[in-house]
């Protein structure tokens, strides 16, 4: 591996006060620390998830055609999918660890890996590029068909999989995680506001000649995911691998649990565009309510109505460019509120506050895909069961009854708001408290929270359509 | 290999990459089997169910799997894009094994 050079240690007016006491250091139970410093760990998940990842694949792109009865299907979208924000809120990114197409992109950088250098244009727009992707991928579900049709959901997976084999072919260390998956975009912004955190002790890398967590040693590589964890300031990228754990020779490595949304308060640099996947994140979740309930079809032949055609592309294209504008609209406006009070410039504020919005695109995105896991989860089982040439058995699919998934979704909404809310205020407080700003500041985002959490419970107040 | 080589053959592959991928969608969409929404008209629209979003709103929730079938038909798998997937890959292996002579598993 290219030992690249360590990152810059952040200035002093870069450091932030932590929000609170931390909680107990994970790594002083013995058993957790040495799972983590275990040379099997994380590999044992890996490998066992990589293969039902084959198995998933090889149903979406030659099993049954129709999704009622494709594994993949159900296993991907009705299982996996409506478990990974679930999995970000506890563990954080620990999903990158053991991730099968990191686990291709590792394996194929063993065995012919390059190792580049991450291009400049990848560190620069890469976060851009996971917005555009997100969106074009959201959008081509609409339009060609990809969580619904196996061959579609087959091929997305298969592209994913081209671009993480040439990612670990030509560049260095997990290139593709860091700066080109969409999922990991996803992750890494969920992960901010995570249950758990790690970092490293000041005062022991203080005197450090090493910097082994970046640079790796014979115990481990360098982290893959280009962290320095002395000077790291939020979980968006670590993945907990642990690699760090295990190089570290001073011991520095901390692991702790947090109130999930807290890593939100302090944001050391804010970007515009982390910020913009939050809110984009929003109008995504929108989307995939609004066209999976009773309104759209209304919603579809009224828009067919006024713009003169039934071309689905159109009018759902349509569709989607005002559910994904109306709430970064939304986010601007409320950021030119808050210039009115504070005096900084509509986008620093939108760079800056955006990202309080991510408890309720959490708690949206669970809530959607909970209605899936828990109304189709059956479906997981019988479709496996046919794996096997049994027969299907009949009856419902629904783990629980809709009335129970509504109230689940409602309280995660309200839990949501309340994050969100929370973290708007603290936000004001910490950037604007000492100049007395902190209501004018907070109240224009506080109001669009409760707007996008009151859309969020008339949506899940509606019947909506299964996947399966 | 040369630096400038690398960078080309490097180069040639990526843009080879993004060529096949959009080439993969476009068969794929091709191939498709139930595109949501496309086929409003469609008289067989509700052999799938859930091919058309907003359409198949379950009454009690209750999705009852009545009637599907447990050993449905691998219909529409394009094995072109399939096949095309795999030598691809290889092949992007296969390159950056030669721009890196040194690589342990392609000497
Ligand atoms: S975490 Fe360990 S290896 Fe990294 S800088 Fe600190 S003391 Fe050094
Ligand atoms: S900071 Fe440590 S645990 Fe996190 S990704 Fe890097 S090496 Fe792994």
């Amino acid at each position: 591996m290219s030992i690249a050079r360590v990152p810059d240690s952040p200035k002093p007016e870069d450091q932030e006060p932590k929000p609170n006491a931390k909680s107990k250091n994970l790594l002083h139970n013995k058993t957790i620390k040495a799972i983590l410093q275990s040379p099997w760990f994380p590999g044992i998940i890996q490998v066992p998830v990589l293969l039902v990842f084959a198995l998933i694949v090889f149903e979406l792109v030659a099993g049954p055609s129709d999704a009622h009865g494709n594994f993949g299907t159900a296993g991907t979208w009705v299982l996996w999918w409506p478990l990974i924000p679930i999995i970000l809120i506890v563990l954080g990114r620990f999903w990158c660890a053991i991730c099968p197409f990191a686990t291709v992109s590792d394996w194929v950088q063993k065995w012919v890996g390059n190792q580049r250098p991450v291009p400049k244009f990848l560190k620069k727009y890469g976060i851009w590029l996971i917005d555009i992707f997100f969106i074009l991928i959201t959008w081509s579900d609409h339009v060609v068909g990809i969580v619904e049709n196996p061959r579609g959901s087959g091929t997305l997976l298969l592209l994913i999989t081209t671009g993480v084999i040439a990612s670990g072919a030509f560049f260095e260390r997990r290139t593709w995680c860091r700066y080109l998956c969409f999922l990991g975009g996803l992750s890494g912004n969920y992960a901010r506001s995570g249950g758990l955190e790690l970092s490293a002790t000041p005062e022991k890398c203080a005197s450090c000649k090493t910097q082994s967590c970046y640079k790796g040693n014979e115990k481990a590589p360098g982290c893959p995911m280009f962290e320095f964890p002395r000077t790291m300031d939020s979980m968006a990228s670590c993945n907990l691998c642990a690699n760090c754990i295990k190089s570290c020779p001073n011991d520095s490595i901390q692991l702790h649990t947090r109130i999930p949304s807290t890593g939100l308060w302090f944001i050391n640099k804010p970007k515009f565009e982390e910020s913009f996947l939050a809110i984009i994140i929003m109008g995504i979740v929108f989307v995939q309510n609004i066209t999976m309930i009773s309104i759209w079809q209304p919603i579809l032949t009224a828009l067919q109505n006024i713009v003169g055609t039934t071309n689905y592309y159109i009018t759902f294209t349509i569709t989607f460019i005002i559910a994904m504008g109306l709430p970064v609209l939304a986010l601007f406006a409320a950021s030119w509120g808050a210039k009115l009070a504070n005096g900084k410039k509509t986008v620093e504020n939108f760079a800056r506050f955006g990202y309080s919005l991510i408890p309720l695109d959490l708690a949206g995105h669970i809530a959607h895909n909970l209605f899936h896991l828990l109304a189709e989860g059956k479906s997981v089982y019988f479709t496996f069961l046919a794996l096997f040439g049994q027969a299907i058995p009949n009856g419902s699919t629904a783990l629980v009854a809709t009335p129970t998934i509504q109230l689940m979704q409602f309280i995660l909404i309200a839990l949501g708001t309340i994050g969100s809310g929370y973290a708007a205020y603290r936000i004001a407080k910490h950037n604007f408290g000492g100049e007395g700003k902190t209501a004018g500041s907070f109240v224009p985002y506080g109001v669009l929270i409760v707007v996008l959490a009151a859309i969020n419970v008339y949506l899940f107040t509606l019947p909506m359509s299964m996947r399966m | 290999m040369q630096g400038s080589t690398r960078k080309v053959c490097g180069s040639i592959l990526l843009s080879l990459v993004l060529l096949f991928n959009l080439a993969g969608v476009v068969l794929a969409d091709g191939n498709n089997q139930s595109m949501p929404g496309m086929n409003m008209s469609s008289s067989d629209q509700n052999t799938n169910q859930n091919s058309m979003p907003g359409m198949n709103m379950p009454s009690t929730n209750q999705n009852s799997m009545t009637g599907m079938a447990s050993q449905s038909s691998a219909q529409g798998v394009n094995w072109y894009i399939v096949g095309g997937f795999i030598l691809f890959n290889c092949l992007i292996v296969i390159s950056a094994a030669l721009a890196k002579p040194s690589a342990k598993g392609l000497k």
